[in-house]
């Protein structure tokens, strides 16, 4: 496991297959809860604790702040995943037996301290957007995806979906954000 | 100048170089429609963030569950009495338990519906748009809604039903009853929304499995969560959970 992972790149987990996800998560959850049992978190909160860290780990490389790959997946991990417990465990107010030091609650690894940890919620508006955006065509909604969610170029767009040139995924684009346009206008009233 | 449309472009592929920077910033003070084409933009960025997330998270749960699935039970060694006697009467206890728990507590409704029950956003109308001059019955309905204001979001959005009976007037009606936990009433709106198939139909199939699960209807909450899962177009994960422990 430790050499199918070392292999695994940041263009790989950017391409983010169904089978590279799996990989990633089946390989670094038992490590990870054991790594949690020293918390006195339940076993589900863990398991919770573990998926909302391999989320936020996600979202950070869609979003650009993660540049590079500066250590092992399971480390960024980790980090992501103890802040998310010390921030439980505030939250709960929780008792916590043990030796490790609260005053280290919310602090966050060198490593990991750029990332977005708590993503804000929807505001009313873009709920409304999320609604029109989940009506558009399949195929718009993965070109704008591409672009906007996983950073892709028109190039690497054009590429990965062998569109002709350059044109014709450019003018697909703004097709799409016009659909998009006139659907939310006609709905508001 | 650099033409906006490739600043914008530039801006969310990361490629702004630092002179490009400047002029975007500068633009987003002074171009009141660069800024509204801006905003528009990074929320949609924004919200396929979202959506991308929520479906990581149900493959998560996938793979969880898989794993749960597979677990190998582990074999006991041979010629030790001990442990096999050991696990015996484990494997009794635990049946035992088991057994009492499925015929003197049978499931936990109330527990089901808590985790399960998230009250649906605001959708329609956007209350900051029309600031305080907008004093729309609709307005003051939704602010209600949102602010957790139960009787008096049922009160204005009836009224509201009177002159307006819309799609979305039911819906949210239904979702103040159910926040309130008047479920008679919740599920008579829930079922006149999916009559009309439009927009909020498997929305309304989603709230009306809830509350048969809170008022303990097995058989109507599975029947309405298999419709909700054939419909395949909202919560059909989580609806496939609750099933699962359902049966």
């Amino acid at each position: 496991m430790e050499n199918t992972q070392a292999e695994i790149t940041l263009e790989d987990l950017r391409k983010g297959s169904d089978d590279l996800l799996r990989l990633v998560y089946e390989s670094n959850r038992q490590k990870f809860l054991n790594y949690a049992r020293r918390y006195n978190l339940s076993e589900e909160e863990n398991i919770d604790v573990y998926q909302d860290a391999y989320v936020i780990f996600y979202d950070n490389i869609m979003s650009g702040k993660l540049e590079s790959l500066s250590s092992s997946i399971s480390t960024y991990l980790f980090s992501i995943g103890k802040y998310l417990i010390f921030d439980k465990m505030r939250k709960n107010k929780k008792v916590v037996s043990g030796d490790f030091d609260l005053s280290r609650v919310g602090e966050t690894d060198e490593l990991v301290n750029t990332f977005e940890m708590e993503p804000q919620s929807l505001t009313t508006e873009q709920e409304l957007l999320k609604k029109h955006f989940g009506s558009l065509g399949d195929k718009c909604q993965e070109l704008l995806t591409l672009f906007y969610y996983r950073g892709f170029t028109i190039q690497e767009i054009m590429e990965a979906k062998n569109y002709n040139n350059e044109n014709v995924v450019k003018s697909a684009k703004s097709r799409c954000m016009k659909t998009l346009k006139e659907k939310i206008q006609a709905n508001t009233y | 100048m650099m033409d906006k449309e490739l600043l914008l472009y530039n801006y969310f592929s990361n490629q702004l170089t630092a002179e490009e920077q400047k002029q975007f910033d500068d633009l987003l003070k002074t171009d009141v429609e660069f800024k509204e084409q801006f905003d528009f933009e990074k929320n949609l960025k924004e919200v396929i963030r979202e959506k991308e997330t929520d479906s990581l998270k149900s493959k998560l749960i996938g793979f969880e569950k898989d794993i749960e699935d597979t677990v190998p039970v582990r074999e006991l060694p041979k010629r030790n009495y001990q442990k096999w006697a050991m696990a015996a009467s484990i494997a009794l206890l635990v049946g035992l338990g088991w057994l009492g728990y499925n015929n003197f507590s049978g499931t936990d409704y109330q527990e089901l519906y808590n985790d399960n029950f998230q009250e649906y956003p605001n959708t329609v109308y956007a209350i900051t748009r029309g600031t305080e001059t907008d004093s729309s019955l609709e307005r003051e309905a939704y602010v209600a809604y949102e602010t957790d204001d139960n009787a008096k979001a049922i009160q204005l959005f009836t009224e509201l039903k009177e002159t307006y009976d819309s799609e979305s007037v039911n819906f949210y009606l239904a979702q103040s009853y159910l926040k309130n936990n008047q479920l008679t009433e919740a599920n008579t709106l829930l079922s006149e929304v999916l009559e009309k198939e439009g927009e909020f139909a498997p929305q309304a199939l989603w709230y009306l499995s809830l509350s048969y699960i809170k008022s303990k209807q097995k058989e109507k909450a599975i029947k309405s969560l298999n419709l909700l899962i054939a419909d395949g177009r909202y919560k059909k994960n989580e609806a496939e959970v609750l099933l699962d422990e359902l049966d």
